[in-house]
């Protein structure tokens, strides 16, 4: 697809998943701030734990707000914007891929972005907004927030697709994936510093919060080449990893011979 | 009707709930191994935290914080999405058609949640507790205490089952609840101790979360298990008495503000 073409593609896709928000636009409100405020809640926990105890394992309020204002755009973006990554293996089982494979655009890329999920919305506008009042920022700083945020994004994708394509395979898997990813966030949401060496080496690898979490906040504390190299091999791997298991994965696919409206 | 045989009709709607659920226990025991990394990373988390502070935080050892948190889980985890439902019922019309049987409509989801509560129970306690126990060991419970803390669990969950109900009566006025939900429950995590015992607040807060009801959905049925006693028995019911009262009076009220506004068309 040529370079015009494939954002006009996006472009008009997300148009439409926007005018679609607005058309629903008290709901719409409602999930975004919700989450908003949700996401505040979190945080305000991690005040009163930060208040009581100031410093563990290394880990200050700070490190925290730096580790939420990320985890939570990078999150928010993955999945307020390319909502069916999520919503993978529910397609594959119902059969709803069809709608995909009957049109001339790439699959998977076509199916990430025709559905947006206003909650998650709400985290990635959190996350920038949280940064903005509680870190000090510098234009370098900022810069490199946006790119570990991006990195983040394809790493949460990534993995999404990847746990998700394992129901071509696997047959109904829907539950596990879903737990895979929440297991993912919920590690994401902690230092890392708290978890024993084994498992720090999981959630570098298999489990990627480490690379979607505290490595990025190690980038913007005490930023070296080393780690950002890191950090975009993890995002170029995971995303690669989820098209080739998607690819593989769709030479399964049975259609469902379905008859209705796509949602 | 006598009132006994009403409590044997909601008694029968909560068994018929706890039959038709138990089917997918063992369903449920699987999905709930989310539950085992979140025990797990409490453990962790807290475990990190003591190694820096000493043996005792507010009178409580590393053990006995980890059995806090599982009773705080086990109360969340065995909670049905009540607030959903009755959203999704008020949305699409079901309320109006449930107004003509023969129970009371909050009644019959108060029963309804207690059943599908038991049998989310019994698919979380275990869960959490084997992490527990593998973790940081046992923590002395008496046995004694066992049916108390079963008594208790059913008073908080009718605690939760209003505030959550409240939430769900909001789809009369409110084009999507989620929201509000998401709102509402984390400010319930939070003001009950369900993150973090309300004593490690700053005094300020404390106060404030002492005045709401929210400390007897969570944080002091949990101290409970941990510690248990009967001043603290005698308390802890007395204070939920008080708060069933004012909530489900309150929900009652809202349900009947939002049921004038269901019109119906015939059958």
């Amino acid at each position: 697809m040529a370079g015009s073409k494939f954002f006009g593609f996006i472009g008009g896709y997300w148009r439409a998943n926007w005018a679609a928000a607005m058309e629903y636009r008290a709901s719409f409100l409602m999930q975004f701030f919700g989450m908003f405020l949700n996401d505040g809640i979190w945080v305000l926990f991690w005040s009163l734990y930060f208040t009581r105890f100031p410093m563990v394992k290394g880990w200050t309020l700070q490190d925290l707000i730096m580790l939420w204002s990320i985890v939570t755009a990078s999150f928010g973006l993955a999945f307020g914007v390319f909502y069916n990554a999520a919503r993978l293996p529910e397609l594959v089982v119902q059969g709803q891929l069809d709608y995909y494979l009957a049109l001339p655009k790439p699959v998977l890329l076509h199916l990430l972005v025709s559905q947006f999920r206003f909650l998650n919305l709400g985290d990635a506008l959190f996350g920038p907004l949280l940064l903005l009042f509680f870190a000090k920022l510098t234009l370098v700083k900022l810069l490199l927030y946006i790119l570990v945020v991006l990195c983040g994004t394809f790493i949460f994708l990534g993995f999404a697709v990847t746990v998700g394509s394992l129901v071509f395979f696997l047959g109904q898997a829907e539950g596990l994936a879903g737990n895979l990813v929440g297991v993912l966030v919920h590690f994401a949401t902690y230092p890392t510093g708290i978890f024993s060496k084994g498992v720090r080496v999981l959630l570098f690898t298999l489990i990627p919060a480490g690379l979607v979490a505290t490595l990025p906040v190690q980038i913007l504390r005490d930023f070296n080449w080393g780690d950002l190299g890191l950090l975009v091999v993890g995002a170029v791997g995971f995303a690669s990893l989820g098209a080739l298991l998607f690819t593989l994965g769709l030479r399964r696919y049975e259609s469902g011979n379905l008859m209705m409206m796509r949602q | 009707m006598g009132s006994r045989q009403v409590a044997l009709k909601y008694a029968a709607v909560g068994a018929t709930q706890v039959r038709s659920r138990w089917t997918y226990v063992g369903e449920r025991l699987l999905s709930n191994l989310f539950l085992a990394v979140i025990i797990y990373v409490f453990v962790q988390l807290w475990r990190a935290t003591y190694s820096g502070t000493g043996a005792s935080i507010d009178g409580l050892t590393l053990p006995q914080m980890i059995w806090y948190f599982v009773a705080t889980e086990a109360i969340q985890f065995s909670m049905p999405r009540v607030h959903s439902l009755i959203e999704t019922e008020v949305r699409n019309g079901d309320l109006a058609l449930r107004l003509n049987k023969p129970y009371q409509y909050l009644g019959f989801h108060v029963a309804a949640f207690l059943g599908d509560g038991v049998v989310q129970l019994a698919a979380a306690l275990p869960v959490a507790a084997a992490v527990a126990l593998l973790t940081v060991g046992p923590i002395a419970v008496p046995l004694y205490a066992i049916p108390v803390l079963l008594f208790v669990w059913v008073t908080t969950l009718l605690l939760h089952f209003a505030w959550a109900a409240m939430i769900g009566l909001c789809a009369f006025w409110l084009e999507d609840v989620s929201g509000v939900y998401l709102i509402l429950d984390k400010f319930k995590w939070v003001m009950g101790g369900f993150m973090m015992p309300i004593a490690l607040f700053p005094d300020w807060l404390q106060r404030i979360a002492g005045s709401l009801p929210f400390k007897y959905m969570f944080g002091e049925p949990a101290r409970l298990m941990v510690q248990f006693s009967w001043a603290k028995v005698g308390a802890l019911l007395s204070g939920q008495a008080l708060w069933l009262v004012i909530m489900f009076a309150l929900l009652y009220g809202v349900y009947r503000l939002g049921v004038r506004r269901v019109d119906s068309n015939g059958g």
